[in-house]
């Protein structure tokens, strides 16, 4: 067997953050790789960088034993390079067929040739023996069918190296049986195959071999029989990381819950969920980027609608259908999209900073902008915003100060509840630190805190306790005390 | 980003030295254009179209076009001269006009905020619904109308200016009083610059959705009284077109078409630049039907550069 991709020395940096920190990956022709990672492990970095999305700030990449330039996915895929994305990508009003040629049709002077891209639909459906109408419109085909013809359009462009993106979440049991044959099959005409999944059960089932990668490193590259599952944790959590709680405990044990969460269900995928937070306390929430983290928060906040289940604040039963009826209630929400759901990054900071309390920065009925300038000036020197003046607009600002900005909408007596959602995701580390003084400034006041973040270790930092969420649904809620990444990845990938 | 603030600035001045340049021209081609008579008589020409603009001003700022506008204010001075004719006073047509453009911009509000339907499909069809119901109040024909007060307001003078400026101007402070001032003027420029951001922060974006367009429907009916008053008859195609030329005035004034932004004295600038195009246009003795060529010309260049700058300002 030779080498069929070879990528050496491969380094990253986002605006001075390196996020992979040269990265050997080798990969065997007709070999299926596993690559595993926690989140921000960089793997979809590095294989964005494969196809051509980002651009490697050092290193080379060989395919096929020749060196490839790929600086966009057009070269990527003359280079044999090809990828079946997590979220499908076609257009779901145009036919298979329509699809399937999408940007590539065949045509003479202008007018589609339909025989001849139909005549080489069906040689490729042939290839794979698949059976898919190729004049169904793509929306009346279910995700599993779709992606096969994501995978047929994998063969009809040549490629060699096929990367899978986390390809079963979506899949029934069934059609992931069909998706294995698939890619076995693939394998069998000397295809190269990277799979990127969560879920063991489907790696030990598939891959030749596991490549590990934790916080920008590769770990390393096992054949799978030398793995198990606490091993594989292990790797992927790393030992060097324990560092444990680092926040004051501000949590008052001995009071009634400040927020009790009973049986809460809905369509976003929140699964009977259930549980409380003390005034002061910290409770994480862990789980994988998709492990419907952001969808309970967003069902407690009123931002999406929720089936079933009861909210109490202070013991009260409240009334949440819309955010304003949470904000009533003393619940905040830092949301998890800053610049989509944070801000508003054309209006001025202080009136970002006021939006949330406008109501109470009146006089005679008529807005003030001197108390509006107080507001948002005292919440500049409290979280230590950066800013060229009160009046920029938001979209100057950098990430960190923009979720500082956020932050800022909540610094009101009245919040009873606050939910961090991902607040340190691309920020630097001096705000990161800001964000959790603010976190524990918070909780010594009384407030409970629900605090989401991939960054396991961020969760250990912050917690008093850790809820570990997969699925929508809360697997473990455990106390704080000496918890390691690795207790958390075990009860995930269990 | 120091640049861009620079562009902005110069696109504000490029709206109000074309504008300045514009004048320029016409005083030179035609020595008609800089008579008090001219430019009064232009100024109480432009109110109708001024009134509505303002209220357009606040829809695009939310986010939103309204194209019934133009339909509204044709109904709404047929309402006008209707009840007048049955004899009831001008105080008495006031408030039932202002209850049917208020009923109107519910609707359709609601279509927009509940139904989530755009608001330019919304309002076609609003308008439509509208148009159908000044042809069947007036059967088509025109109905003119005789009211001391309605004669004054449309033709009348206070201190040597038309009465519909000074309508003009108010309906402008009062829009912009609403926009700069207060909550839901706030509310308005924030749903209009990102309403997912807004609704996390609490705010009933449906409701500011509703009344934005209550508020411009009510402007719209209040110009189709302004209209009434100065004609003198209300005909089944009065108001026609005025919706399109409220947004040109609104977008030309440099109201960002994307939302949360602008403010209604830029529409001034907007509302009398259409008027002098359209007066020299007149002066000039320019075709009526080249008038819509160049006049249409004109609203893409001004749009067209806003829209561009803003697409490489994202490229960016």
């Amino acid at each position: 067997m030779s080498k069929m991709l070879e990528m050496k020395g491969i380094k990253k940096d986002f605006s001075g953050v390196s996020v992979l920190n040269g990265i050997d990956f080798e990969v065997e022709e007709g070999e299926i790789r596993a690559l595993l990672g926690a989140n921000g492990a960089g793997k979809s970095t590095l294989m964005k960088i494969l196809c051509g999305v980002y651009h490697a700030t050092e290193g080379e990449i060989h395919v096929g034993g020749e060196k490839a330039e790929i600086k966009n996915p057009l070269q990527a895929s003359e280079k044999g390079i090809a990828i079946v994305h997590q979220e499908l990508s076609m257009i779901p009003t145009l036919t298979i067929l329509d699809n399937f040629f999408l940007g590539k049709e065949t045509h003479k002077n202008g007018i589609l040739d339909k025989k001849q891209m139909r005549k080489e639909y069906f040689e490729v459906c042939d290839k794979l023996d698949f059976h898919i109408d190729p004049d169904t419109k793509t929306r009346d085909v279910s995700v599993a069918r779709q992606q096969m013809v994501e995978i047929m359009k994998c063969i009809h462009a040549n490629a060699r190296i096929i990367v899978f993106d986390e390809p079963t979440t979506s899949l029934t049991d069934d059609e992931k049986k069909t998706l294995f044959q698939v890619i076995l099959k693939l394998k069998e005409q000397k295809k190269t195959i990277i799979y990127i999944s969560h879920i063991l059960e489907e790696i030990f089932l598939l891959a030749d071999t596991v490549s590990i990668m934790r916080n920008g490193d590769m770990v390393g590259t096992f054949p799978k029989e030398e793995l198990s599952i606490p091993l594989i944790s292990e790797h992927m959590s790393g030992k060097k990381y324990v560092e444990g709680r680092r926040l004051t405990s501000h949590c008052r044990d001995e009071e009634k819950p400040v927020l009790e969460v009973e049986h809460l269900s809905a369509k976003n995928g929140t699964k009977d969920v259930s549980f409380y937070i003390k005034p002061g306390e910290v409770v994480g929430l862990a789980g994988l980027v998709g492990a419907g983290r952001s969808e309970i928060v967003r069902c407690i906040f009123g931002a999406d609608r929720k089936s079933s289940g009861t909210i109490k604040v202070n013991g009260k039963e409240v009334k949440i259908s819309h955010p304003r009826e949470a904000i009533e209630a003393g619940i905040g929400l830092i949301p998890e999209d800053r610049k989509r759901e944070g801000v508003i990054l054309k209006q001025e900071i202080y009136k970002n900073a006021t939006l949330v309390q406008l109501k109470k920065m009146k006089k005679n009925g008529v807005l003030n902008p001197g108390t509006e300038k107080e507001y948002a000036s005292g919440a500049v020197e409290k979280l230590s915003i950066k800013i060229p003046s009160l009046s920029a607009p938001v979209l100057k600002l950098s990430g960190g100060n923009q979720q500082k900005v956020v932050l800022s909408k909540w610094l009101d007596d009245s919040m009873k509840v606050l939910i961090f959602d991902e607040p340190t995701k691309g920020i630097d580390v001096g705000a990161k630190e800001d964000i959790f003084k603010t976190v524990e400034e918070f909780a010594e006041k009384g407030v409970g805190i629900l605090f989401i973040s991939s960054d396991l270790n961020e969760v250990i930092r912050a917690s008093d306790r850790i809820l570990v969420i997969r699925g929508g649904e809360i697997l473990k809620d455990m106390k704080n005390e000496n918890v390691t990444q690795k207790d958390i990845m075990e009860t995930i990938l269990k | 980003m120091g640049e861009k603030v620079k562009k902005i600035n110069l696109r504000n001045y490029g709206v109000i030295i074309g504008f300045l340049l514009l004048c320029a021209g016409v005083s030179i081609a035609s020595p008609a254009f800089l008579t008090m008579r001219n430019i009064l008589n232009l100024l109480r020409q432009s109110a109708v179209v001024g009134i509505i603009s303002a209220g357009m001003t606040m829809i695009i700022i939310s986010g939103n076009f309204d194209i019934s506008v133009g339909y509204i204010c044709g109904c709404a001075g047929a309402i006008t001269a209707i009840v007048i004719n049955k004899g009831y006073p001008f105080f008495v047509m006031v408030p039932v006009v202002i209850l049917f453009g208020a009923l109107v911009g519910l609707v359709a509000g609601v279509a927009i905020a509940k139904f989530a339907i755009p608001s330019m499909i919304a309002t076609l069809g609003m308008g439509q619904v509208v148009k159908g119901m000044l042809l069947l109040i007036t059967g088509g024909y025109p109905i003119s109308v005789k009211d001391p007060v309605l004669t004054w307001i449309g033709k009348g003078s206070f201190l040597g200016i038309p009465v519909p400026i000074y309508l003009f101007v108010l309906s402008i402070i009062f829009v912009n009083f609403i926009l700069l001032k207060t909550v839901l003027g706030r509310y308005i420029y924030s749903v209009g610059g990102n309403d997912e951001t807004s609704r996390l922060s609490g705010i009933r974006v449906d409701s500011i959705k509703i009344i934005t367009f209550i508020i411009s429907s009510i402007l719209a009916a209040i110009s189709g009284i302004v209209l009434t008053a100065r004609v003198g008859t209300a005909t089944a195609t009065s108001g026609e077109g005025y919706e399109l030329d409220a947004i040109a005035a609104v977008v030309i004034g440099g109201t960002c078409v994307s939302g949360g932004e602008g403010n209604a004295w830029k529409t001034i600038i907007g509302v009398l630049f259409m008027s002098v195009i359209s007066n020299s246009f007149n002066l000039l003795e320019v075709h009526v039907y080249f008038q819509y060529v160049l006049k249409g010309l004109i609203i893409l260049i001004a749009v067209g550069f806003d829209s561009y700058n803003r697409k490489r300002a994202n490229a960016a």
